[in-house]
């Protein structure tokens, strides 16, 4: 083995990384158990994260050393910057370099759920009760839905069910010059869209705003308000089938049809990029965008640059006019932890306790807002932050493996608005948490739908745009339907989707 | 000059030294040195381009990770069955090779003509401001380059139709039309990298000796007489060489700028090759897949290859190999 | 010697020409670097400016607000000096070996390195090699696997293949050894081009980004283009929303922040050119024979 490792063998690459780091690691796990002898001794845990940091923390980060310290163990982490980390996980993955917690964005991801079936990752689930914070009945949710063929192979990392998804925004200055309510339907969201559009709602003289800075990939939630769903598909007798062949989806289209040619989006709205989007919104030119809720804080604190007044304020829900109310939802967790098979068990429990830790109230607030008098000081009930959290770049760190357990994460910081707006805000979450909507396609994987569906959605979505653009008649989309349900390799993946769907059904 | 040529005769009456033909010991023996040079690079390419190069027989297999590339499951040909029975795959193949000609076509000499201009400008002064100038668009990103293209040619805002507004015409939609597409994608090429393309030949112009050029004014030769004679022949075999790899990646099209100028209403133009895998391999994690159709790119590309140096050869170039 | 009528009008021409290219690719620039100074909100009221009425440094304070941007400066500069002049060497060797039509097998490796070329390793192969030669989370890791490329070895060949062999017995007679004439004739009579590829590999270098990110997990030595990278990224626009809450301090990134990034990233060796161009003068090579 060790003559193997030392030199650059072609073998070594041909080989099955995974396996053979795995049976390297059997090869001595006798010594490496070591610390699993005495309890004092120091649990060395290498792991990894994807971070949205403009920078990250080192050996030395303040927050680091108290978590080593108060869970002892030893940290090695690496934070992976989200430029290019598509690349960068799949890189790790394949090439079998695990480390002890394994940050996995999706577990749809192909590769992963090979990885699962071949048992590269221990199945938690008989670990999980041992646990008082992993197993508080509050997040729950976040276990039940990670779910494989029944399984927890994973330790989720939390985010609030509600809150978050791509739903419109609408600046609530303008709805009150024009006397106007957020609307709830979607006839009302078109009303206002248009009265934005017909006054001069920005007040420079000119009618020259953008009443919804959006561009097609965010017209997501149209098709999901009118199929009364989230994701690609929908249940209909108990089977599934596809959300983009539905009537529904073609209202939804000529909903957007209209709209677009009422001028109520960008002119470019076929071309316009996410980051120029977000600059007319900005720029104080527009109505609304979509997003997920704690931008209407951050953002509002960058229009009102330009204009001071500026509110956005985000819709709680939206419905056809007989249909049900739509808000998006989440699954109450966004990445997994995942820990592989070449940890011996004794210390899969070490590394469960660090993780239960950081669910713990004390830990989820040193993770998110550092040390109690030191980073911040509790003030009438409240958090206030000190300049000591700004020099230690608290923000930079844990935050990005445990995400707060408060509605906060999905309402933002308190102190970047009034409180009477974060109040309101909360308030609609508050209300949008009272809605659910079916996802009934969420965490199954196919693999004719791995292969197959991204060429189709493409096809369909190059279809929905030049309708939109008005290139193509509405005829010529209802023939493209047509054709399309009877098309092969549509119908081979409803049906590998269907299997999947009954299996997971049984399994619950 | 004079007394190293005779040196020259006398030294190749004698000894043979750099001719071939001996023994191969002894040929080796002899270029112990050049081999000595070689050596660092040649390692480099055995170990960074052919040792992981074996990775791609993964296209021939369904590769897992766990498995490795010994024990993957093999496929066979069926990643090949799937790729050439996609209904889109001659739209692909047309998209891809139409801007590749197109390139080849506009993009590729204008490099070499700015050179030859450059080296023209009589002012020392000017030649060296304007070369600066026109290599920078290089270091532009592609993103911001559609930025930039946005800026000037979109329906609402552009510069462009704000002008053709101005002087009483229709906006043309540059961007969602796919009649423009190709030659957009040429456009830009052009400006982003024409004038970084001249570097390599001003190199090259800059080795021929000025004597040459002066024994040709001894002679009468005029501006034209002088590139044609002394200037085009000096940085041919650069033009050669260019030319045969760039025919070999007639297969590849630059991904970022492609899939950025991409929208649903040009779709149908700008699928390409690149843009196929990208939607279908990589975002999937579908690495045997990717790897197959990089594969098949690479087999088209070294037969083109092998091809145009043959044809080269047959003009009495030198060629790549 | 008088000039022709024709000649002069070619003279023209040319220099209108030229100036014409040069005016479209100026504007670009001149717009990037003055949006990079502009304050944000005037850039949000009238997007084409062509002049700032309120000037801002922000955008670079805050680029250059990382603790890491010093370590990621002189990151970079170590990479595009110390990388280009092994890649400089690496290369060179080779492509003069190859030039040489008596050395043995010859065609054979010619046809090797192109092959390489068109045969690209996958990334997994790659990381893995860079691995197991214990390069990760390695300065080196940055340098090694990108020495070369056969593009720039076969092209460099062609630059050699003008050099005769008489030039090298001739040198031999006045006995200067196999690695003398390398490093005392061919290299100085090659100037022009030593200059031209070492732009290429020095701008190469400046430009890692994606090694760095794969193969580097340490911050402290990732290139100047990672950090600039990480500042642009918008952390409330993902698909789901955010795992991110950040406080006030940080900013969202505008145009403005792109532009002095781009500014920031790329003007250092943008200015490296200007200095090499003497040596694209006509009659470099020669000059070194004379001496």
């Amino acid at each position: 083995m060790k003559v193997k490792q030392a030199s650059l063998s072609l073998a070594v690459l041909l080989a099955g990384s995974v396996a053979l780091a795995a049976c390297s690691n059997s090869g001595k796990s006798g010594a490496e158990t070591g610390n699993s002898g005495s309890k004092q001794q120091v649990t060395e845990i290498t792991m990894n994260t994807l971070s949205y940091a403009t920078e990250f923390p080192d050996e030395n980060d303040v927050i680091l050393k108290e978590f080593e310290k108060r869970t002892n163990t030893k940290l090695k982490i690496d934070w992976v910057p989200v430029t290019t980390s598509d690349d960068k996980f799949n890189v790790l993955y394949a090439s079998g370099n695990l480390p002890d917690l394994t940050f996995v964005e999706d577990l749809g991801n192909q590769q992963i759920r090979s990885m699962i079936d071949q048992g590269v990752f221990w199945d938690l689930t008989p670990f999980i009760k041992d646990y008082k914070n992993l197993s508080n009945p509050a997040i729950q949710m976040m276990w039940d839905n990670s779910k494989i063929n029944g399984k927890n192979y994973s330790i989720p990392r939390f985010y609030p069910t509600h809150g978050g998804g791509v739903f419109p925004m609408l600046r609530k200055d303008w709805l009150d010059k024009l006397g106007l309510k957020p609307p709830q339907t979607m006839d009302q969201f078109f009303d206002v869209l248009k009265a934005f559009k017909d006054s001069d709602a920005d007040g420079n003289g000119k009618k020259d705003t953008v009443p919804y800075s959006s561009g097609p990939a965010s017209m997501g939630f149209v098709y999901g308000v009118y199929n009364e769903t989230q994701g690609d598909w929908k249940l209909k007798d108990g089977k599934l089938v596809p959300v983009m062949t539905e009537d529904a989806s073609r209202d939804a289209l000529l909903w957007i049809k209209k709209a677009y040619d009422a001028g109520l989006f960008p002119n470019d709205f076929a071309i316009l990029k996410t980051s120029q989007l977000n600059d007319l919104l900005l720029s104080g030119k527009a109505g609304g965008q979509g997003f997920a809720m704690n931008n209407a804080i951050t953002r509002t604190i960058e229009i009102r640059k330009v204009d001071p007044k500026a509110d956005l304020i985000p819709l709680t829900s939206l419905k056809t006019a007989n249909g049900a109310p739509y808000t998006p939802s989440t699954p109450g967790f966004y990445g997994h932890f995942l820990i592989p098979k070449k940890v011996p068990e004794a210390k899969v429990r070490k590394l469960l306790q660090f993780m239960d830790y950081g669910y713990s109230p004390e830990g989820n607030e040193l993770a998110n807002y550092g040390i109690k008098d030191v980073h911040f000081k509790l003030e009438n009930g409240k958090r206030v932050l000190t300049d000591q959290f700004k020099k230690d770049k608290v923000d930079i760190g844990f935050q990005y493996i445990f995400l707060k357990l408060s509605d906060e994460q999905v309402l933002g910081d308190p102190s970047m608005a009034d409180a009477a707006t974060y109040a309101r805000n909360q308030s609609i979450l508050d209300e949008r948490k009272k809605i659910n909507v079916p996802n009934p396609a969420q965490g199954l994987v196919s693999d004719a739908n791995t292969k197959l569906m991204p060429d189709i959605k493409k096809k369909v979505d190059d279809m929905r745009i030049k309708v939109i653009l008005g290139q193509e008649k509405i005829e010529a989309y209802d023939d493209f339907i047509k054709k399309l349900k009877d098309d092969p390799n549509l119908q081979k993946v409803t049906k590998e989707m269907n299997e999947v769907y009954a299996q997971a059904q049984k399994n619950k | 000059m004079e007394t190293t040529g005779n040196r020259i005769e006398a030294r190749k009456r004698t000894d043979l030294k750099s001719k071939t033909g001996g023994s191969l010991i002894g040929d080796l023996n002899r270029d112990k040195y050049l081999y000595l040079l070689a050596l660092p690079g040649l390692l480099y390419f055995l170990v960074f381009k052919y040792v992981p190069v074996g990775g791609l027989v993964i296209a021939f297999q369904e590769y897992s990770p766990y498995f490795g590339i010994l024990h993957s499951k093999w496929v066979g040909f069926e990643h090949y069955a799937r790729f050439f029975s996609n209904n889109d795959f001659w739209l692909l193949l047309r998209n891809t090779m139409a801007i590749n000609m197109l390139n080849l076509l506009f993009f590729f000499p204008l490099p070499i003509i700015l050179a030859l201009l450059l080296n023209e400008l009589r002012s020392t002064v000017y030649k060296r401001a304007i070369q600066t100038i026109i290599y920078i668009p290089h270091f532009f990103s592609w993103v911001l380059i559609a930025g930039l293209t946005y800026l000037m040619l979109s329906e609402s805002e552009g510069v462009v139709n704000k002008l053709i507004a101005a002087a009483g015409g229709q906006p043309v939609g540059f961007l969602t039309h796919a009649d423009y597409f190709w030659g957009l994608l040429t456009a830009q090429s052009m400006w982003k990298e024409a004038g970084w393309g001249t570097i390599i030949f001003l190199a090259a112009i800059a080795g021929v000796d000025p004597q040459l050029y002066e024994a040709a004014v001894m002679d009468g030769a005029g501006r034209y007489r002088k590139m044609w004679h002394i200037t085009l022949p000096a940085i041919r075999n650069v033009i050669v060489i260019l030319l045969i790899l760039r025919i070999g990646s007639v297969m590849d099209v630059g991904f970022e700028q492609v899939y950025l100028m991409m929208n649903g209403a040009v779709s149908q133009v700008a699928d390409v090759f690149d843009t196929y895998v990208y939607r279908n391999g990589v975002q999937q994690g579908q690495f045997s897949y990717s790897t197959a159709i990089g594969l098949f790119k690479s087999i088209v590309g070294i037969v083109l290859v092998v091809a145009a140096n043959k044809l080269a050869k047959r003009f009495g170039e030198e060629g790549v190999y | 010697m008088r000039r022709r009528i024709g000649d002069r009008i070619f003279d023209l021409c040319n220099v209108a020409v030229l100036g014409l290219i040069g005016i479209t690719a100026l504007f670009p620039i001149y717009y990037t670097f003055i949006l990079s100074f502009t304050d944000p909100v005037e850039y949000y009221r009238r997007p084409l400016i062509l002049f700032p009425s309120r000037w801002s440094l922000d955008a670079y304070k805050y680029l250059m607000s990382t603790g890491t941007f010093l370590d990621a400066l002189g990151n970079s500069v170590f990479l595009a000096t110390v990388g280009t002049a092994l890649s400089l060497v690496v290369s060179s060797g080779l492509a003069y070996a190859i030039s040489r039509k008596r050395l043995r097998f010859r065609r054979f490796i010619m046809f090797a390195i192109l092959f390489t070329i068109l045969f690209q390793p996958g990334l997994i192969p790659s990381y893995l090699v860079v691995r197991q030669l214990g390069l990760i989370d390695s300065i080196w890791s940055l340098i090694i696997p990108s020495l070369t490329s056969g593009w720039y070895v076969l092209l460099m060949k062609g630059f050699f293949d003008s050099i005769p062999d008489s030039l090298e017995d001739a040198a031999r007679m006045d006995g200067a050894n196999e690695m003398g004439i390398w490093f005392r004739i061919v290299l100085p009579l090659s100037l022009p081009a030593l200059v031209a590829f070492g732009l290429f590999f020095g701008v190469g270098y400046w430009n890692t980004f994606f090694n760095a990110v794969m193969y580097i997990n340490d911050h402290h030595k990732w290139p100047l283009q990672v950090i600039l990278q990480n500042m642009l990224v918008d952390p409330t626009s993902t698909a789901n929303g955010s795992a991110a809450d950040f406080r006030a301090d940080r900013k969202l990134p505008s145009e403005t922040l792109k532009m002095a990034a781009i500014v920031i990233a790329t003007l250092p060796i943008m200015m490296v050119y200007p200095f090499l161009q003497k040596h694209f003068a006509k009659g470099a090579m020669v000059g070194s024979v004379k001496e």
